[in-house]
């Protein structure tokens, strides 16, 4: 079973026990990677009202039934997230009694989406009242779903649709004696440890996932390794300009006391072309700011 | 039935002004946002049913008053208390109260329609939508999701014909009524006396009651906002003023209307009794 067959699953058992998944497009064949289970009961398509969609989820969480909703793509989420981070995340707060457990699914993509970029992690993360998620094996996906259930706040999950077809488990903690430089790796950027060109290279690399971004947790060993190192890199599928990586590469400094980097999406409008597009790094271009850093 | 509504709405209007005096007199830090002259809106339907989800925006104090919200609760909460009905969070703009079934507004204009949209399909529970003529201009697309699903959502637009100061023929060429209607929703627009108010309402209420299924319901109401957009500033026109319209109302026996007259004085003067016993301790009057 791949991640996408189990993210199907995850949603069918939870629409037999009356839950609801709402999402545009949401009875076309496989449109959303093959992540919905094909009944009818239970899945609502919303209408292309981007703002508006985002609404009537916080009314069926506000109602309890816990819903599940898909962001077909990850940067249609700056019209989608007013709702999830101006009403979900504040009405516990702000009206004892209520609250909006919602499942979130903002579905990002590595590159070729043109303008509408790629993951959208950052912006919802800002906020206060929201926890936010990415992950990216079957693991992973049924831990944030166990956590969402035991919990009143919203979720936003972002999730890379290149990671659907994964069936093994994507190693957490990858070090290696002697390494001179600590990776944590965010979202689809995780994908690169996939690729062999990670390690063409005369640097040695501990390499550490992150998955669970608000509240921010790492792993103990990851600090302490990572503060064995000369320096560390975040590289995440999102832009870094004031985003969810400058911040991890911030506290990383602060608890490992040695230099921090961030690596992401390049900060300018992303098109369509091989040229204009604006790709998650690659292997390649993290192996280069390594090694540009570490032989300057 | 106008007697219960009367008092209502008088209670109401007594609350506002108290809450405008607080405010003058720097008890009340908070931007406030008052709903004189349309007090009478919630109180005309208060009475139909308590099992409405409500989703209110900001003007919404005479809403949360009308439909059971403690009155004491909410001057607490008015004047920042930490035992306010929102724990000194929702202010003014965004009252609310769970255990009614009347939930806060997020402070966005329009985003209540949305909202009460999904709480309505999850739970098929008629719902009221409160939400002003500028503020509808927000969220049009969800008149068709009503519509498209046949929710039982009921949209009161309080028309004053205003945003702010900007009139509504400056801000569109349509009327929200007629575009509603084209959505498939049925709707009415009315002058906002009580009992045109109360008719309409109760007659969504009963087709929802009786498991009826059509497009949701919109009721344009034009109205008169009394107070500024924000802030104590209260400048009453009472030849639009419904509340006098309401009190000429009451007195059935023109023979007898001076008789009649001093009874409903008798009933302002307890109902004011009853506002000031919840407000003066609070702001430290006699």
């Amino acid at each position: 079973m791949n991640l996408a067959e189990t993210i199907r699953e995850i949603t069918l058992n939870h629409i037999n026990n009356g839950g609801v998944l709402l999402a545009q497009n949401a009875r076309d064949n496989g449109f959303i990677a093959g992540t919905v289970p094909d009944i009818d009961e239970g899945v609502i398509t919303l209408p292309t009202s981007d703002y508006s969609n985002s609404g009537i989820v916080a009314g069926f969480a506000l109602m309890g039934r816990r819903p599940i909703y898909a962001i077909r793509y990850a940067g249609f989420g700056t019209a989608n997230y007013s709702n999830l981070i101006n009403y979900m995340a504040k009405i516990k707060t702000l009206c004892p009694g209520a609250s909006c457990p919602a499942f979130v699914r903002s579905i990002g993509m590595e590159g070729n989406i043109g303008p509408i970029a790629s993951h959208n992690h950052t912006f919802p993360a800002h906020y206060p009242g929201l926890k936010v998620f990415s992950p990216m094996s079957i693991w992973e996906y049924k831990e944030v779903w166990r956590k969402f259930m035991e919990d009143d706040d919203p979720y936003l999950v972002s999730e890379s649709r290149k990671s659907y077809q994964l069936e093994d488990e994507l190693a957490w903690d990858s070090h290696v004696k002697n390494a001179n430089v600590s990776l944590f790796l965010v979202g689809g950027a995780r994908l690169a440890q996939l690729d062999k060109e990670i390690h063409a290279t005369r640097l040695l690399f501990n390499i550490f996932n992150i998955w669970e971004l608000k509240p921010l947790k790492f792993t103990e060993k990851s600090l302490e390794l990572a503060s064995q190192t000369e320096f560390s890199i975040v590289v995440d599928s999102d832009y870094t300009y004031c985003g969810i990586a400058d911040s991890i590469a911030k506290e990383l400094m602060l608890q490992t006391g040695k230099p921090c980097y961030s690596l992401g999406l390049e900060n300018r409008v992303a098109g369509f072309s091989n040229e204009a597009d604006v790709r998650t790094p690659t292997a390649q271009q993290i192996v280069q700011l390594a090694e540009s850093i570490a032989y300057s | 039935m106008l007697i219960d509504i009367y008092r209502q709405a008088y209670f109401n209007r007594c609350f506002e002004l108290k809450v405008a005096a607080a405010h003058k007199q720097g008890l009340i830090k908070a931007p406030i946002y008052l709903s004189v002259g349309t007090e009478h809106i919630p109180a005309a339907i208060a009475d139909i049913s308590k099992d409405w989800l409500i989703f209110p925006q900001h003007r919404c104090h005479s809403w949360l008053l009308s439909f059971g919200a403690d009155p004491t609760l909410v001057a607490k909460e008015l004047l920042g208390h930490s035992d306010g009905l929102g724990r000194g969070y929702q202010g003014s703009a965004s009252l609310g109260d769970v255990k009614l079934g009347i939930y806060s507004h997020d402070g966005h204009l329009g985003s209540n329609l949305p909202i009460a949209a999904g709480a309505a399909h999850a739970t098929g529970k008629p719902t009221i939508v409160h939400i002003g003529d500028a503020a509808c201009e927000e969220s049009l697309d969800m008149l068709g999701y009503i519509a498209t699903h046949k929710l039982p959502v009921l949209v009161i637009v309080e028309d004053n014909d205003l945003s702010i100061l900007t009139k509504t023929t400056t801000r569109r060429c349509w009327k929200i009524h007629e575009v509603a209607r084209s959505l498939g929703m049925v709707t009415d627009d009315i002058v906002d006396y009580p009992m045109g108010i109360r008719h309409r309402t109760l007659a969504c209420w009963n087709k929802w009651k009786k498991g009826e299924q059509f497009g949701g319901c919109l009721l344009n109401i034009q109205c008169n906002r009394f107070c500024w957009h924000c802030g104590n500033v209260i400048e009453i026109d009472s030849h639009k003023d419904k509340l006098v319209w309401l009190k000429s109302w009451l007195i059935s026996d023109w023979d007898n209307w001076e008789e009649e007259e001093e009874q409903i004085d008798k009933l302002q003067l307890k109902i004011q009794q009853q506002v000031d016993d919840i407000w003066n301790p609070l702001i430290g009057e006699e």
